[in-house]
């Protein structure tokens, strides 16, 4: 375990150098980055730390997080499980597709009564290091709380639960689900609670690590040609100028909204990207107005955490509406600088793209998708096809 | 290499735990052992009064009663000529959280009545009440059948002329995770996931033949802080205090009016307060005494509840 420490340090070391990094956006930060609770303990026999990818930090695993492989499994059985949404269409994968890397497919995401989400579903790899969850939310900070979410929220309707009740007589007259829950919970009389529900989804989710792309044999396997020349030249333009794309995509994840293990600070880091400016103030659309749909803070109109890049290209459409369809949008808009809304980002200056730094974007891009993660069986589904 | 870190767990987590263990398991008690009656309703006026504890305080019961202009709310009931428009509407949802309740004594002294733990309507001082029972119209937005139409506890024998609330789910409470709080403040739809709260009330009515809607949805908005720590603060507490004058709890009950509520909306369109704005807000809010552009609650100025004789 020293060595598999040892190693992580010198290749994030090594990482950071290569990419001098910079997130250079604290006078957009009112969130006073805190020192978070430890953790009980962090318990190196959990799965996760079994198969760590080179370069990844330890996760943070957040008091009372559930860490057995049983608690994983039942997750896994949950996460693809339609009995999860009331009327039974749906479940977290309906919305959360591996072969997608976790996400949809669509603009904005569907609840189970067929209303629409107004936001796009995000990808779930890497989620663990997530330092908030959901597009906007800077006081959503486990997985666990999440997941109430999208199984009570009505506005949108998701999955549209209605009591703590229905869901757990409905699962308790699965035999399958009496043996899931007791061998995860052995010692619980009644091992079938909303709570278990929420901590084995957290722990099936904090499994998913995407860490074994191209880009990762290249930059911490020691792989030279696991990369093409092209792709290089991306990953030297996203972090370079006048591109300027790695003050938010950052990092082992490609994002700078990470924490893990040891991290001195969590930054919850949210930014506006210039996608909207309604008004010539930088208006965005109701119910999508970033942090502000939280905070009620004009200056948090149009903040929004940055995704992490990994298998980007398999996510498309992009940005939290899905408004922009695919890559060459995304690259397209950040050359032109954003709508130059008031309330963009300062990074965000434009520039000139030439269809040889497009075609090497693309490379960059290409080299992030993971494809072992993909198609790995232990992500997908338990159930009988 | 086994890293043992701090065994420190946060208060927020001690006393969540402290909550879960007196609660009540789901689905043990119903309704408060009244048989297979689905509501939970007056319960014949004195099933908490009379009995009196030895420690010199009495049972209290506060009944409510609500309606839709001069019916009962009801669902599966229409309602004529509500709203702004004067539309016809049916009952969808009335429900909604109660703090701080007290009763005020001749000489102004306000006295909090002692909430019984009573599930799963009472709890850690909170009180639902839920006036829908998931039938008609009310089967569209997440109710059940069981119903709470009153407050029970106890407070010191006194002469008492006013009561007062609030509607609200106390802080501490409110951003604690529902997961493993006791009933009436578990995951349900009267959850706000994404404010991290609880709905305080919902108020729904439906325009019939129509697409028209009347929300009041309200709950602490605009709210910041520190998730690890858990605290949480909204500059929108958005609590709604209420004191009714000439109040005998034992002859009076608490009546509410959604027509009032309503009054000055159009229920023949979409007219949805989800807590967010004044466009959407304001005029059901200033109802209550929630003046939203100043962000502050005067009682005086509510339509919606009174005081009338019990029957």
């Amino acid at each position: 375990m020293r060595r598999a420490a040892e190693a992580t340090c010198v290749a994030l070391t090594f990482f950071s150098l290569f990419l001098a990094c910079g997130c250079g956006e604290g006078a957009e930060e009112d969130h006073t980055p805190t020192l978070p609770p430890k953790p009980t303990e962090v318990d190196e026999s959990h799965p996760l730390f079994d198969h760590l990818p080179p370069g990844f930090p330890p996760p943070y695993l957040p008091p009372g997080s559930v860490t057995t492989r049983e608690a994983i499994e039942l997750g896994r059985h949950l996460f693809y499980d339609t009995r999860l949404s009331r009327n039974e269409t749906q479940s977290c994968a309906s919305c959360h597709k591996q072969e997608l890397a976790f996400t949809d497919g669509l603009p904005v995401s569907l609840g189970s009564t067929g209303q629409k989400t107004p936001k796009n579903s995000m990808g779930l790899a890497n989620v663990a290091y997530a330092a908030s969850l959901t597009w906007a939310h800077p006081l959503l900070g486990t997985l666990e709380r999440q997941a109430l979410i999208p199984m009570f929220g009505d506005d949108p309707v998701e999955l549209g639960l209605r009591t703590e009740e229905e869901i757990v007589e409905r699962l308790g007259a699965v035999e399958r689900y009496q043996e899931l829950f007791r061998a995860a919970f052995p010692e619980d009389e009644a091992p079938i609670t909303l709570e278990h529900v929420t901590a084995a989804l957290a722990a099936f989710q904090r499994t998913l690590l995407s860490g074994n792309s191209p880009f990762d044999r290249w930059i911490f396997q020691g792989e030279k040609d696991a990369l093409s020349a092209e792709a290089k030249r991306g990953y030297a333009l996203l972090n370079g100028h006048p591109f300027e794309c790695s003050h938010c995509h950052v990092d082992f994840n490609l994002t700078d909204a990470v924490y893990y293990e040891g991290k001195p600070s969590w930054d919850t880091l949210f930014h506006n990207n210039g996608l909207y400016d309604l008004d010539g103030q930088g208006a965005y659309p109701e119910k999508n107005r970033g942090v502000m749909d939280i905070t009620g803070k004009p200056a948090d109109m149009g903040r929004f955490r940055a995704p992490s890049l990994r298998n980007v290209a398999v996510t498309a459409p992009y940005m939290h509406d899905g408004s922009l369809a695919t890559l060459d949008d995304v690259l397209d808009h950040y050359a032109r600088g954003g709508t130059r809304s008031p309330l963009q980002s300062p990074l965000l200056q434009g520039f000139e793209l030439s269809d040889e730094d497009r075609a090497a974007m693309h490379a960059f891009f290409e080299s992030l998708t993971d494809e072992e993660f993909l198609k790995n069986p232990a992500f997908s589904s338990p159930w009988p096809q | 290499m086994r890293r043992l870190l701090s065994l420190s767990l946060f208060p927020v987590l001690l006393l969540v735990t402290a909550c879960s263990e007196s609660s009540t398991e789901p689905g043990e008690d119903h309704t408060g052992g009244r048989g297979s009656s689905a509501e939970d309703e007056d319960g014949g006026g004195t099933s908490g009064a009379g009995n009196l504890p030895e420690d010199g305080s009495t049972s209290v019961e506060i009944q409510f009663r609500a309606l839709v202009g001069d019916r009962d709310f009801a669902c599966g009931q229409t309602y004529e000529k509500i709203g702004a428009q004067e539309t016809t509407v049916e009952a969808q949802d009335l429900r909604f959280y109660l703090q701080d309740v007290g009763l005020i004594t001749k000489d102004g002294k306000e006295v909090p009545l002692e909430l019984e733990e009573r599930s799963p309507w009472q709890a850690e001082g909170v009180v639902l009440l839920d006036f829908e029972d998931g039938t008609e119209a009310c089967e569209r937005t997440g109710g059940s059948k069981d119903q709470n139409h009153r407050i029970t506890g106890k407070l010191p024998e006194g002469d008492y002329e006013a009561i007062t609330f609030t509607i609200g789910v106390p802080s501490e409470l409110n951003h604690a995770n529902p997961i493993s709080l006791p009933a009436p403040l578990k995951a349900s739809t009267m959850s706000w996931g994404w404010l991290m709260g609880f709905k305080f009330t919902k108020f729904e009515l439906a325009e019939v033949d129509g697409t028209g809607v009347g929300f009041f949805h309200i709950g602490s908005t605009e709210c910041d802080g520190d998730f690890i720590e858990e605290t949480i603060e909204c500059a929108r507490p958005n609590r709604i205090r209420i004191r009714l004058e000439d109040f005998d709890w034992e002859q009076d009950r608490v009546v509410l009016d959604l027509a009032r509520l309503f009054q000055s909306t159009d229920l023949s369109v979409s007219s949805q307060c989800h807590g967010g704005s004044a466009e959407t807000c304001a005029d059901m809010s200033a109802q209550l005494g929630l003046d939203w552009e100043k962000n502050s609650v005067d009682s005086s100025e509510q339509t919606v509840f009174r005081v009338e004789p019990r029957e």
